[in-house]
């Protein structure tokens, strides 16, 4: 199970907002706020799940930027 | 505390990110002047800020000072260009203010020995001198040429002396060679100099495209911060496009072996493959960018006085779509001799929507005979693609010189140039410049003075007869140097040098004036990425060294231009910064305050109301762009705004192996040595590391020739010769049919063999392409 940490910068004024966003989308969670920065950790079932999620995030309004900052893949299934 | 291993990769993953948020996005009211504390337990040992003295990175530097001299230096962990890492060359900085024969008073040339003399003697001459020179023989007869390595102060107080004093326009600088085919790349397409991205870019891209760029070793700090990226995010992928191998090929993912000169048809063919398979931005580049072809067949500056003037003419999106048609990926690959397939894979990284690229370079794209195009066209790829003023998506200009930006740049100390993007031939521009100066408008000469190719012509032929070299080593760095060299001893040239060591341009000099360097004087540097930062003096120079902007001062208030140069002796440095910061204010290329930079760990221009632009043209973060827009190129103002796509087309360099010259030679630097070596060969773990100039050979064209690793052999073209050594399998390997020598030795005057073609929109030189023929020691 795919774990990313992205860096998603919000547009001026819109981090609340984008923030919602995000934390509605299945696997994902907003661990910090920097300013319009927000720190979110990702997880999915698969890569190509991890990937789509990427993508999920870079297509919603107010997201003016989101890159990943770290990736693991590792099986983390087990405690 | 006990963490599941899954808790563990989260929270993993949330430090790593939260590391990765740009640190130099930062509101500099608040001021940084907090020190790191010093690892050292010695009392006596004090440590302030500096930028590296070095390349154009510009790597912060914390320097140690005990008992009145620099004993240590550290990197500062607080500056974000480098936070806290040196390369070997910044960590080598004390040993460049104490060479044995460190110049420590001034000398003047009397019956072809250089003697002793006194500053009152010595500047009196010069300005004497130059006086009577202008008198007799108009403003144009005189001439100042400076360098990437001059602070602020020393190129603006040139500039002022020679544009609002004399009247001349004959100011040039040696990042004309290294620099100035960036500045009419960005110039040409976005209407001002200087990157729109910055390096947080490298925590953000997905690829790194290096076009001729042996990062390895030029920019290693930089490059480091690239390999993290990589280290940290398994699909980052870094493309090695190059004339030769180099260290930097060795962490390459893909290396493209390309044959010189064959960019230009490689970016037209990336730009078709964008285009025919559809991927281009079509919302960006409708509301963003205009098409232009310029004129073609444009010569390569081989003759004397040579003259270009661009005449763009308008092109629709399908007309440029048709143009770039020739350049199918089976023509980039009979040009540039790299596989259609492996072209098709680089054109897919620009293609891919999803992949942020930055992409890379610096002389191999800037010193080229069609530079100014080169530029252009990988600026077409990030237009096409929308892939640009974006985080993680830009195109990046890198600089040689810690201040080619700062001060040639940004100040203007160029034959054409006012400071802050202002051009002598606008009246407008000469009219606000005038007003900051309190002279006349018709002080200022309209009329563009010689570039630095033609400036050393004319000193040959003589319609330059009195000049001042500061702070840079032309009589090894110049082009087809034998000439020039000539030209500098004829008689009636009057030649002053001001530098820290004896060098071959000391030689040819009539004065030899000492001068203070790095933190030996208070001083600003602006690096590539816009970033402008101050140092104060730290210790005394040697003997009677005095900075080049003293110097200047007090030549140009002999000649009576006491009145432009007002300033107190121990405020100059601070009274001229303020005055040169009026020319940028509501420009958008505003610099902050004296004491903004005092306390920064420098500070990326426009600073507006205490903050920092770290990505301009985008609404996000440059306070310049219109109201109600998301990207403006702002200051193209003859296009509403708009980028630039320029239609260039592929040309064939001037000289090309034949028969009788069969090797390209391509010249360039060591990570050890910078530039001409007259400081880091006096730094003895430096020197030994690289003692002499070398020529790499490939081993298949060796053996074809009888040579061997280590023999001695002479690399002639027609214009000069030179011995080197040998070497076939060192950190760098060029192509079959190649041969790369570096410059660094003032013994091997490899420049004596290079070619002095140039890009007509630039006039930089081509140090990348002609052709020799490498001859055997004949036994004795």
């Amino acid at each position: 199970m795919p774990i990313s940490g992205i860096a998603v910068m919000a547009a001026e004024g819109q981090a609340e907002s984008v923030k919602q966003a995000i934390e509605a989308q299945p696997g994902m969670d907003v661990v910090s706020q920097v300013g319009d920065y927000l720190v979110v950790v990702l997880e999915a079932p698969s890569p190509a799940a991890c990937k789509a999620g990427f993508e999920r995030i870079l297509a919603l309004p107010g997201v003016a930027s989101a890159e990943v900052a770290y990736y693991d893949e590792q099986d983390v299934r087990q405690g | 505390m006990r963490f599941t291993r899954r808790e563990f990769i989260r929270h993993l993953a949330a430090a790593a990110t939260y590391a990765s948020l740009p640190v130099g996005l930062m509101d500099c009211s608040k001021g940084s002047s907090a020190f790191p504390e010093a690892v050292s337990l010695d009392p006596k040992l004090k440590w302030d800020k500096a930028p590296c003295r070095f390349c154009g990175t510009g790597c912060g530097v914390m320097v140690g000072v005990k008992d009145g001299k620099v004993v240590a230096v550290a990197g500062d962990q607080l500056n974000p260009v480098n936070k806290g890492l040196l390369c070997i060359k910044g960590y080598s900085l004390p040993g460049i203010l104490y060479g044995e024969d460190r110049l420590t008073r001034p000398l003047i040339r009397s019956n072809g020995a250089l003697k002793e003399a006194t500053w009152d003697e010595a500047l009196n001459l010069v300005a004497a001198r130059f006086k009577e020179t202008v008198e007799k023989h108009g403003p144009e007869a005189v001439a100042m040429y400076g360098s990437g390595q001059w602070a602020i102060s020393d190129g603006y107080a040139a500039l002022k002396w020679f544009k609002a004093g004399i009247g001349s326009n004959n100011v040039e600088a040696n990042a004309r060679l290294c620099m100035a085919s960036a500045v009419t790349g960005f110039i040409t397409t976005f209407g001002a100099d200087e990157p729109m991205g910055c390096y947080d870019d490298f925590e953000k891209a997905d690829a790194f495209v290096l076009w001729g760029n042996n990062m390895a070793e030029m920019h290693p700090v930089l490059f480091s911060r690239i390999l993290e990226r990589k280290r940290t995010a398994s699909w980052v992928r870094i493309i090695d496009l190059a004339t030769r191998r180099t260290p930097t090929t060795e962490w390459a993912d893909m290396h493209l072996s390309m044959a010189p000169q064959s960019d230009l048809a490689l970016a037209n063919a990336i730009a078709r493959f964008i285009i025919n398979t559809r991927r281009y931005d079509r919302d960006f580049v409708s509301r963003h960018v205009v098409f232009r072809r310029g004129k073609e067949n444009i010569g390569y500056g081989l003759e004397d006085k040579f003259s270009f003037r661009d005449q763009p003419r308008p092109m629709s999106f399908d007309e440029y779509a048709q143009y770039v048609q020739r350049y199918t990926l089976e023509y980039a690959e009979k040009v540039s001799g790299i596989p259609a397939g492996r072209i098709k894979q680089l054109a897919e990284i620009y293609a891919d929507k999803f992949t942020k690229v930055v992409s890379l370079w610096c002389m191999g794209m800037n010193q080229h005979n069609r530079g100014t195009w080169i530029n252009n066209l990988v600026y077409n790829l990030h237009l096409l693609t929308g892939k640009i003023c974006k985080p993680g998506n830009n195109p990046l200009s890198l600089t040689g010189q810690p201040s080619a930006c700062g001060t040639v740049r940004e100040v203007g100390t160029l034959a054409h140039r006012l400071p802050a993007d202002m051009v002598v031939t606008n009246p407008e521009h000469r009219k606000k410049a005038a007003e900051i100066w309190g002279v006349p408008v018709e002080r200022i000469n309209p009329k563009p003075g010689y570039n630095t190719v033609e400036m050393f012509r004319a000193l040959d032929r003589g319609d330059i007869k009195a000049i001042w070299i500061q702070t840079t080593n032309p009589m090894v760095s110049m082009p087809n140097l034998n000439r020039y060299r000539t030209g500098a001893e004829k008689q009636d040239r009057f030649v002053v040098v001001s530098e820290v060591y004896p060098t071959p341009t000391t030689e040819v000099a009539d004065v030899v004036l000492p001068s203070a360097m790095w933190v030996e004087r208070e001083g600003f540097f602006g690096n590539t990425e816009r970033r402008t930062q101050h140092w104060f003096k730290m210790v005394e120079p040697p003997g009677e060294a005095r900075p080049d902007v003293w110097q200047t001062i007090q030549v140009a208030r002999r000649m009576g231009y006491a009145d432009l140069f007002p300033y107190g002796d121990e405020t100059y440095e601070r009274e001229l910064f303020e005055e040169y910061r009026r020319f940028t204010l509501g420009t958008g290329h505003d610099l902050g305050t004296y004491e903004q930079y005092v306390a920064a760990r420098g500070l990326r221009w426009p600073v507006v109301n205490g903050r920092e632009t770290p990505y301009r043209y985008t609404a996000r973060f440059d306070p310049y762009v219109s109201e109600g827009k998301d990207i403006e190129f702002y200051a193209k103002k003859d296009t509403g705004g708009r980028a630039v796509i320029w239609a260039r087309p592929y040309e064939p360099p001037p000289e090309v192996p034949d028969d009788e010259y069969p090797f390209w030679l391509t010249t360039g630097r060591v990570l050890e040595h910078w530039h001409t070596g007259s400081m880091t060969r006096r730094i003895p773990h430096l020197h030994r590391a690289v003692p002499e100039a070398y020529v790499e050979i490939h081993p298949d064209d060796a053996a074809e020739l009888g040579i061997q690793d280590g023999e001695t052999v002479r690399v002639r073209s027609r214009r000069g010769s030179v011995e080197l050594k040998v070497v076939l399998n060192g950190k760098g390997k060029p192509r079959r049919g190649s041969v790369f020598v570096p410059f660094f030795d003032e013994n091997k005057l490899i420049n004596e063999v290079t070619l002095d073609s140039y890009c007509p929109i630039s006039k930089e030189p081509d140090y990348k392409k002609c052709a020799v023929k490498i001859e055997k020691r004949m036994a004795s």
